[in-house]
């Protein structure tokens, strides 16, 4: 309960911060414009032409599902990769400061323990974070619902793909920060991570690139402990596509992922419990 | 039973790589029983505030132990029965005043929480402000809503960080009189401030920590004892020039004087002031105030 | 000890999503399916190849004209010189040697001699002395005949000679006709050894008359520059109007209407992809020809769906209309070597 407190309380926060409710105004500006501008033209269950405020964008004409799914495949990746940046930069002022001297102090005199607080602002930010990933997702999912007639779960997959990518990325900022109190570092944190497991989910192609050997063992290695974050857009991908993905190994990347940001918030818990405030 | 014991207690901040180390506690022995209105005086870099932050928890002691209403600082249990002032406050600037309340009561799970509110509110002349964003609040209005904060839920133990900084001189009478009500419902208060005469004002027990050791530690009254000023008054006919001379000084009002020394020397004076024809009306040792004791115990103090 | 609980924890987790990890991550993936290649133009090995065929001497120039000065004539493609050149009728290609070592014809073939009964290539063989796997190059199907290219060296004619009157058309023609006819009046024609022509008589002399030069000097049907893929024709939409039926009707129409020119060619050598290329005079009608073909396909593809037809849904996914920048219009079908394998595993029987 200690823990869900503070994350509605990081909650209540990120609401009254301005600049959230300008990113939220925008986004549905953003997704309105688009709305008002975007027409497909179906003929007989065919794609028949696209425009964009009145301009023809050049399409083949196909079974509109069909014709589509590339841009289905697209919007899933822009909702998973956006997402995640978007976390990064909004969020990464969070821990900061809460650790500011002066916040921290009687938020630890009162009656919780530190990792209840590590663990309330790591759920307050995944929330948040699954909340506008969804809210970007939903629109677009909605948006082309609207206009084609073609309902497609991608976006909002890819949101929830977000979501679970995105705690890994969160549990480093929140260490980070532990270390050195700065967004700037944090969000550093929260950046390279993502680029991590980019590459980390395309080892097998990217180790091709090192000479077999020492090298190659290594950056496997190293690679081989990281979570494989494009793995979960490709997951999102699939599903644009109507592709079937295996359960099985779906639940070994969520959970694997998962385990890995518990990892990274059991040594930010260590950190924190051993600082001097 | 104790609000607060400490027992050889030590801290040692390291620096960076490994040096540059410093010793803020050396090893401070200090009792607080319940229901006292404790004060902590000593001078800039003493490690009062680190003492402070030791008993709570938030700084882990390199020896000694501390504890805290009869259980350790740790403990969740313990603090919830603590009401903390740091001396710097910060709140989320984005929050309103009943928000932040309301994030104290629910995280110090009190029962009816906005009744609570409601009434530290009120008690610190918030009511109005309450819906306000704190980055609009001025530095007192924020240092009420840090005073609030720590009075939700009548704590057992206060610890006060210099909880008037900030506060006009009106305020500071009714952050007086509402700590004068705490104690008299039976808290405990543990005061750190640089201003002695609030502190003189509050508190009925003083400890002084210099370089990292209490140096002095009791009731204020007998703290104060042991001054060698007198006020001394004589009649209204007595001169000024032979009283001077017999080693008096001319107090504020007419006929009063005060004299600096033991007794042997203050009989000698008055010897020579009778001598030279004044009457003597009224006699009254001095109590010394709280800086000269700061002072004195700091000058003492290896 | 319970101060290294946090510390713990992190190592064990770290190692318990190493595992999960790579359990999820499988073994290593094979790489990624090539995207299907359309026949969009001539490509190098098909330039190279035409550059190969044109093994019949050029038509001199005539001595007054001043062209001559400036591109000296080439040797010509003898197989393309002899096509016909009606644009009102059908005309379509086979690269029956490409295709025979294309996957769809290794299929065919195996398809073919799996079936019980006669091997129709081993009668081939014994009967004209012709091996259709090895000695046809390509083959072109007309409206009124078909020509055959290849290497007849070996081909038996002498049976074909004692049933036949032999004439001579041209050096190196010779003209068979029957000399008992039985139904639609039908003559074989020869070029030297490598080209047989069969159909309607005066189909197989024009054919002889524009290998010699003899013929008027009309345009080819199909340039050289359009003999890519291991199929290629050029047909009139009329051609193909009879193909709609039913509730397609109407479409047969549109295109016999709209499409005065349809290119067609075919890549076969791993997936089996179609392009045509839909032309007409009035752009606009071609245009919405365009829109009403793609949802055909559409409707199509929902239609075989719901019927359970499933390879005519999957040859639908692949297909769509293209665009084109002068007013006309593609139409792509792709048909995956993987779908065609399984087509094919029952003998190719599985039909829509």
């Amino acid at each position: 309960m200690i823990v869900l407190a503070i994350a509605r309380d990081l909650l209540a926060e990120a609401r009254s911060r301005r600049w959230v409710l300008a990113f939220l105004g925008g986004a549905t500006l953003l997704l309105a414009a688009v709305a008002f501008g975007l027409r497909f033209e179906v003929v007989d269950g065919a794609l028949a032409a696209t425009r964009l405020f009145g301009g023809d964008l050049k399409s083949d004409v196909r079974s509109v599902d069909v014709a589509l799914r590339p841009l289905f495949v697209a919007t899933s990746y822009l909702v998973f990769y956006c997402g995640l940046v978007f976390g990064v930069v909004a969020t990464a002022d969070f821990a900061p400061a809460l650790l500011a001297p002066g916040r921290i102090e009687p938020l630890l005199a009162l009656p919780v323990r530190r990792w209840q607080v590590l663990a309330g602002t790591f759920l307050g930010v995944e929330a948040l974070v699954l909340a506008a990933a969804l809210y970007g997702g939903a629109g677009v999912a909605l948006l082309l619902w609207l206009k084609t007639g073609v309902a497609n779960a991608g976006p909002l997959v890819a949101a929830a793909s977000a979501a679970v990518a995105f705690a890994p990325i969160y549990a480093a900022m929140l260490t980070a920060a532990l270390g050195v109190r700065s967004a700037a570092l944090s969000g550093g944190a929260g950046l390279l991570l993502l680029v991590a497991g980019v590459v980390a989910g395309n080892r097998a192609a990217v180790a091709e690139l090192f000479q077999p050997g020492a090298s190659r063992s290594v950056f496997l290695g190293v690679t081989s402990l990281l979570p494989r974050l494009s793995a979960l857009a490709k997951v999102a991908a699939a599903a644009s596509e109507s592709r079937p993905v295996p359960g099985g190994p779906l639940l070994a990347l969520v959970a694997g992922t998962l385990a890995f940001a518990l990892a990274v918030l059991a040594l930010g818990v260590d950190r924190f419990e051993r600082r001097d405030f | 039973m104790l609000a607060l014991r400490a027992r050889g207690l030590a801290k040692t901040y390291s620096g960076a790589f490994g040096r540059g180390a410093h010793q803020a506690l050396r090893g401070v022995d200090l009792d607080v029983s319940e229901g006292a209105a404790f004060g902590l005086i000593g001078p800039n870099g003493a490690g009062k505030t680190t003492f402070v932050k030791a008993i709570l928890g938030l700084v882990r002691p390199s020896a000694g132990e501390a504890t805290l209403l009869g259980g350790d600082p740790g403990d969740p249990r313990r603090r919830a029965r603590v009401g903390y002032l740091p001396e710097r406050l910060q709140f989320a600037p984005a929050l309103d005043a009943r928000s932040v309340l309301r994030s104290v009561a629910r995280l110090k799970r009190l029962h009816r929480p906005e009744a609570a509110v409601a009434q530290r509110l009120d008690e610190l002349g918030l009511a109005g402000a309450a819906s306000r964003r704190v980055g609009t609040l001025s530095k007192g209005m924020r240092q009420r809503l840090g005073l609030a904060c720590a009075l939700l839920g009548s704590p057992d133990l206060l610890v006060l960080d210099e909880p008037t900084d900030g506060l006009d001189p009106l305020a500071r009478v009714e952050v007086r009189n509402l700590l004068a009500r705490e104690l008299a419902r039976g808290a405990t208060l543990f005061l750190n401030s640089h201003l002695l005469s609030e502190t003189e004002r509050v508190c009925t027990r003083i400890g002084i920590l210099a370089a990292g050791r209490i140096v002095r530690e009791g009731a204020l009254e007998s703290l104060r004892e042991g001054s060698s000023r007198w006020a001394v008054r004589f009649d209204g006919g007595a001169l000024p020039v032979p009283l001077a001379a017999a080693g008096f000084a001319e107090g504020e009002r007419p006929g009063c004087f005060t004299f600096e020394g033991e007794p042997p020397a203050l009989n000698a004076a008055l010897d020579r002031a009778r001598a030279a024809g004044a009457l003597l009306v009224e006699l009254t040792r001095e109590a010394k105030d709280l800086e000269v004791v700061l002072r004195d115990a700091i000058g003492a103090s290896p | 000890m319970k101060r290294h609980v946090p510390l713990l924890l992190a190592v064990l987790l770290v190692g318990l999503s190493a595992l999960l990890l790579s359990v999820a991550e499988g073994p290593r993936p094979a790489s990624a399916r090539a995207e299907v290649d359309f026949p969009r133009w001539l490509r190098e090995p098909e330039a190279e190849r035409l550059q190969a065929r044109r093994t019949l001497a050029p038509v001199p120039a005539p001595a007054a004209a001043p062209e001559a000065e400036e591109e000296p004539p080439r040797p010509r493609d003898p197989f393309l010189v002899a096509l016909p050149r009606d644009p009102q009728k059908p005309l379509v290609v086979l690269e029956a040697n490409a295709l025979r070592h294309s996957r769809l014809g290794e299929l065919f073939v195996e398809c073919l001699l799996r079936r019980p009964g006669r091997d129709p290539f081993e009668e081939a063989r014994r009967e004209a002395g012709i091996d259709p796997l090895k000695d046809i190059d390509r083959v072109a199907f007309a409206q009124d005949g078909m020509i055959l290219f290849g290497f007849f060296d070996r081909a038996q004619l002498a049976a074909l000679e004692a049933e036949s009157r032999v004439t001579r058309r041209g050096e190196q023609g010779l003209v068979y006709e029957p000399l008992r006819a039985t139904g639609p009046a039908m003559s074989l024609g020869t070029w030297r050894r490598e080209l047989i022509v069969a159909g309607e008589p005066a189909f197989v002399e024009a054919t002889l008359d524009r290998l010699e030069g003899r013929s008027a000097g009309t345009p080819a049907l199909i340039p050289e520059r359009l003999t890519y893929g291991e199929a290629y024709g050029v047909v009139p939409g009329a051609a193909l109007a009879n193909l709609f039926r039913g509730e397609q009707a109407e479409l047969g129409r549109r295109i016999a209407s709209a499409a005065s020119r349809i290119e067609l060619h075919a890549d076969a050598m791993r997936d089996v992809a179609v392009v045509a290329n839909v032309s007409g005079a009035d752009e606009r009608a071609v245009e919405d020809l365009g829109t009403a073909l793609g949802a055909a396909i559409a409707v199509g593809r929902i239609q075989a769906l719901a019927g359970g037809s499933s390879q005519v849904a999957e040859l639908l996914e692949h297909a769509r209309v293209v665009r084109g920048a002068g007013g006309g219009f593609s139409l792509e079908l792709a048909l995956p070597v993987e779908v065609l394998e399984r087509w094919f595993a029952g003998c190719g029987t599985a039909q829509p």
